[in-house]
C-alpha cells in the first residue's frame, strides 16, 4: 500500500487515490488509515454477494496527506 | 392503468435521431454543464453517436429522453448506467437541457418517473448518483425524492481551475417518494 501510494503520488502525479471496502474487513481499513486514507462515506447494499446485500465504505488519500 | 413512464409533468421516451440539433444545443451551453462532468465542446458527430448508442434501449442502455406531458416538447434526458444485475444497482444520470423548464417541478419530476422505471420495470435494489458538493439545488431535489447523502468524495473531480467535492447519494427500492 506504501509503495503503490508513494508510486502514484510522486510517479504518476494523481491528485487522489480511492477504494471501496467491506465494513466488516477492520484489518484493511485499519490498514489503510495507517497509510493516510480517510474514510469518506459508507454506500448502502451496494453490493449482493453470499446471499445477501452489503455496504461498502469509502475511503480516499489526497497527495499531501502522506503519513 | 398508469403509464410506467409518465409522471406528473414529464414522460421518458427513446431517443430520435431528430434530436440531435437540440442536445447539441444544450451540451454546448456552459450554464447547462456547469454541474455536469462534460468539459469538452461537443461536435454534431458526437451527438448523432450518442443517439445512435442509445438506439438500442435496453438493460445495459437505459436511457431516454424527457419531454413535457403538455406539449410532448424535449426537454432533457436521464438514463442508467453502470447497470449490475449482480448487485441489482445502477447510477443515475440526468440533465434538463431546457432553461425554460429550471426551477418548476420537471426535474424532479423526470427523478420519480426514472427511478420508479428503475425499480418497478428493470428490478434495480439501489440507484446511486454523484452531484458536485456545490450544487445545493440538485442535492435538495435528490433529497426530496429520498436519495440519502452516503459520503463525500474529497477533491474528486477538476473544472473551472479548482479540484471540487463530489457527494454520493443513494436511494434504496422503498425509499422512493412523491410527496
Amino acid at each position: 500500500m506504501r509503495v503503490v501510494r508513494r508510486f502514484g503520488f510522486e510517479m504518476m502525479n494523481l491528485n487522489r487515490i480511492h477504494l471501496d471496502v467491506f465494513p466488516e474487513n477492520e484489518r484493511a481499513i485499519r490498514c489503510y488509515e495507517k497509510v493516510g486514507f480517510a474514510i469518506e462515506g459508507r454506500t448502502r447494499e451496494a453490493i449482493f454477494k453470499h446471499g445477501g446485500y452489503h455496504d461498502l465504505i469509502l475511503m480516499s488519500v489526497l497527495v499531501g496527506e502522506l503519513k | 392503468m398508469e403509464s410506467p413512464l409518465e409522471g406528473r409533468l414529464v414522460r421518458l421516451r427513446a431517443r430520435e435521431p431528430e434530436d440531435e440539433p437540440l442536445l447539441h444545443r444544450w451540451f454546448n451551453d456552459p450554464q447547462v454543464t456547469q454541474h455536469l462532468s462534460l468539459r469538452y465542446p461537443l461536435s454534431h458527430a458526437q451527438e448523432k453517436d450518442f443517439i445512435q448508442g442509445s438506439a438500442r434501449i435496453g438493460y445495459n442502455s437505459a436511457t431516454f429522453g424527457v419531454e413535457t406531458i403538455a406539449g410532448s416538447q424535449l426537454i432533457g434526458g436521464v438514463g442508467f448506467e453502470s447497470v449490475s444485475p449482480e448487485n441489482r444497482s445502477a447510477v443515475l444520470g440526468i440533465a434538463i437541457g431546457d432553461k425554460e423548464f429550471w426551477n418548476s417541478g420537471y426535474g424532479t419530476d423526470a427523478m420519480r418517473v426514472i427511478c420508479r422505471f428503475g425499480f418497478q420495470m428493470m428490478n434495480l435494489h439501489r440507484i446511486e448518483l454523484e452531484v458536485f458538493a456545490d450544487n445545493a439545488r440538485a442535492v435538495h431535489v435528490y433529497e426530496k425524492v429520498g436519495f440519502h447523502m452516503e459520503g463525500t468524495r474529497r477533491r474528486a473531480i477538476f473544472k473551472f481551475g479548482r479540484y471540487q467535492d463530489l457527494h454520493v447519494m443513494g436511494l434504496l427500492e422503498e425509499e422512493l417518494r412523491w410527496d
